[in-house]
């Protein structure tokens, strides 16, 4: 019954995010799976703001509180795209019967997001994050109703997307319990739905559809999407964002701008590093807006503003809500672990030191992509396939991916070698594959993108 | 004197699917007379490979060793060999085949003969993963939530939990007391793990109230350490003790 529940109350963030999703793209029509998938990422992220925007006002938090709004909205939304309806261009469906590859794709598809989503329901929330504090402060939200008590548990200052999420399906079903893991294996599935449609516009079926089988064969991306880490969101969230910019560079319509923006800005709320990672889309953009030349600088300016204020208001609403009702509270209670990254307390190593520990992260590295059973022997393919960057008619696509991978990468390799983060990386393997997985699937796209050059219907 | 241009050989789609073949067979080929050397038959192979990726943790998965060799190092083996069998396969054919059959590119060489090793592996790993389905369905489905918990390492925190929180419903702020170390090795997990179980009773200090109960977990005579002002309330055994604050 709990689980029916989960499934109906989910439907509503869902479907608000997929109608706005649809109202977005109005003049540039997308297929309804990918409005799903979309709507996921955007309805969720709408639900957890409003509940921190709830809380500002004192309001405790239950279900209606929650719910009744953003129903509101969904009923507005629909009426809006009804009324839009006669006008929207229809996407013709493709009918080509699928080849061998496809089928066989489809069957292996299928059976490993069966077993995702089974071990996701029936194993229990057993993970130390969960326990130390992402559920504890699920769990502070939905039996206190507020989110003022998270100041007194540790991690106090990340972000509770999360949290709040739990909290809320928790509400929904009127208990705490293991159902709530739904929330993690639909992230991964709605990644999929998305590269295999961004892939679509390049390629044809049978390539896009081994591109989500190749994700499906990392073992590392398997596991994590069946327990409670953030690390699966930041996935979704992460690469979701990129393939909007790479959409809008390839459309240059102004709905995959602002999606884009509004999904960088939600990447900030799921984990600490998101607000690194919106700082990157930033820069990427601008260097993609200013590249082209047809524009008037104005417009380029005006481009560049909007990206970076709704991603950066996005953050805002969780920063002054940190900066108001959290840190006042949490005054003397943050203590630094001396190994712990806090951006206030960075401890930069420098010169013959820095240079050594660069040299263990590199290997770190190495043996993570090609000498671990995380990711099959998909980084051997993605090396392989960067020679393909010469030659293949997505190439321009691909330059843009893999001016984000680097600087991403280039980010993290930074921020591991020279900080005290150091540690987590060179003695343990507690951050490494996590953040690559943040980043994994565009690996696969680009792998993808450059081999697949034949881009028929089916 | 006029040259005329060789005829033109087009690209056989077929070829790549007989390519990817050889190279997945030249994997396992390779793979077998390596483990061979170390004392394993073939099936032993194919059972290795249904389980190489058993050992799933949250951090990194690393592949289950055999005896003096790492898959990812049979995989290196056969993939260089089998990109090189497919490079001269495919030169050969383009020699001899009267079949318009195009000579591979050493790029397309090491593709194929991957792929072909990403194929065996994802067979491997599709067995491995209904094995273990149906290991998981006999012994997780028919469990309720809190018996397929106790399967874990964290069963004493959760039969504590349990415990106490049928003997003081509702949200409460206890006091906390244990001779375990809570910052560092296994009894960390334990701690935090027992603190979310716990929850709505508060042992962390998270809504920042006057405690009105104590509990002692994994403390040595618990009993005798009930403050002054508490009374027992229950005791799982001698270690395991919640006592409430007395009413004035």
């Amino acid at each position: 019954m709990t689980f029916a529940t989960a499934c109906a109350s989910l439907l509503l963030p869902i479907t608000l995010g997929a109608v706005l999703i649809r109202i977005t793209t109005r003049n540039d029509p997308i297929p309804k799976p990918l409005a799903v998938a979309l709507g996921y990422g955007l309805g969720t992220g709408i639900l957890t703001h409003w509940m921190v925007i709830a809380n500002f006002t004192g309001m405790p938090l239950s279900a209606p509180v929650i719910n009744i709004p953003l129903g509101i909205a969904l009923v507005i939304g629909i009426v809006s795209l009804l009324r839009q309806s006669r006008s929207v261009r229809r996407l013709q469906p493709n009918r080509e019967p699928p080849d061998m590859i496809s089928i066989v794709c489809g069957l292996v598809i299928l059976f490993v997001t069966h077993f995702i989503l089974w071990r996701a329901l029936n194993f229990p929330i057993f993970a130390w994050d969960t326990f130390s504090t992402m559920g504890l402060k699920g769990k502070s939200i939905y039996y206190d109703q507020t989110i003022r008590n998270l100041a007194f548990i540790p991690k106090f200052d990340y972000p509770i997307h999360i949290p709040l999420l739990t909290a809320w399906i928790s509400f929904c079903m009127g208990e705490w319990n293991n159902t709530l893991k739904i929330l993690f294996p639909l992230p991964c599935f709605f990644y999929l739905v998305i590269q295999y449609y961004f892939l679509r516009e390049f390629a044809a079926r049978r390539w896009a559809l081994l591109s989500v089988v190749f994700l499906l064969s990392c073992n590392f991306l398997i596991y994590h999407a069946t327990i409670t880490y953030r690390d699966i969101h930041m996935m979704y969230f992460n690469c979701s964002t990129l393939l909007l910019i790479a959409w809008w560079y390839r459309r240059q319509s102004g709905a995959w701008l602002l999606l884009s923006a509004v999904f960088a800005g939600l990447t900030s709320f799921i984990k600490l590093e998101g607000f690194g990672y919106m700082v990157l889309y930033n820069l990427l953009m601008t260097v993609l807006i200013w590249y082209r030349n047809a524009e008037s600088a104005r417009a380029k300016i005006m481009k560049n503003l909007e990206f970076a204020l709704i991603s950066g208001g996005i953050y805002a609403i969780y920063l002054i809500y940190r900066i108001f009702h959290i840190l006042p509270y949490a005054a003397g209670r943050d203590e630094v672990h001396a190994e712990h990254f806090y951006i206030n307390k960075i401890n930069l190593a420098t010169g013959a030191e820095l240079l050594e520990r660069m040299g263990v992260v590199l290997m770190r590295y190495i043996e993570n992509f090609f000498m671990s059973g995380n990711w099959n022997v998909i980084p051997i393919l993605f090396v392989l396939s960067l020679w393909q960057i010469f030659f293949s008619r997505n190439r321009h696509v691909g330059v843009v991916m893999l001016l984000f991978l680097g600087l991403f990468f280039g980010m993290y390799f930074v921020t591991f070698s020279a900080t005290q983060h150091y540690v987590w990386v060179a003695k343990q393997h507690h951050v490494l594959s996590r953040s690559i997985l943040h980043v994994f699937p565009i690996l696969v796209t680009l792998t993808i993108l450059l081999n697949a050059d034949d881009h028929s219907k089916t | 004197m006029t040259r005329t241009a060789p005829p033109q050989k087009t690209e056989n789609h077929c070829q790549y699917y007989v390519y990817v073949a050889v190279g997945a067979l030249i994997f396992v080929i390779s793979s077998i007379f390596v483990v061979h050397f170390q004392g394993l038959s073939p099936l032993d192979f194919g059972r290795y490979l249904m389980h190489a990726s058993d050992d799933t943790h949250h951090n990194i998965i690393f592949y289950r060793k055999l005896p003096q060799i790492s898959l990812n190092e049979l995989i290196y083996l056969g993939w260089f060999l089998g990109a090189a069998v497919i490079f001269a396969g495919s030169r050969l054919l383009a020699g001899v085949s009267s079949t318009k059959t195009r000579s591979l590119s050493i790029y397309r060489s090491l593709g194929l003969s991957l792929l072909g090793i990403f194929l065996v592996i994802l067979t491997g790993q599709l067995s491995g993963l209904s094995k273990k389905w149906s290991y998981y369905l006999d012994n997780y489905t028919v469990k309720s939530e809190a018996e397929r918990l106790k399967l874990t390492s964290i069963r004493q925190s959760l039969e504590m939990a349990e415990f106490c929180k049928q003997l003081l419903p509702g949200p409460h702020k206890a006091d906390f007391v244990t001779d375990m170390d809570m910052d560092h090795g296994p009894n960390m997990l334990l701690h935090r793990s027992l603190a979310f179980h716990l929850y709505p009773i508060d042992i962390r200090d998270v809504r920042q109230q006057r405690s009105d109960s104590w509990i002692a977990f994994n403390k040595a005579n618990a009993r005798a350490h009930i403050p002054e002002g508490f009374e027992l309330l229950g005791a799982l055994n001698d270690e395991n003790v919640i006592a409430v604050r007395m009413k004035p």
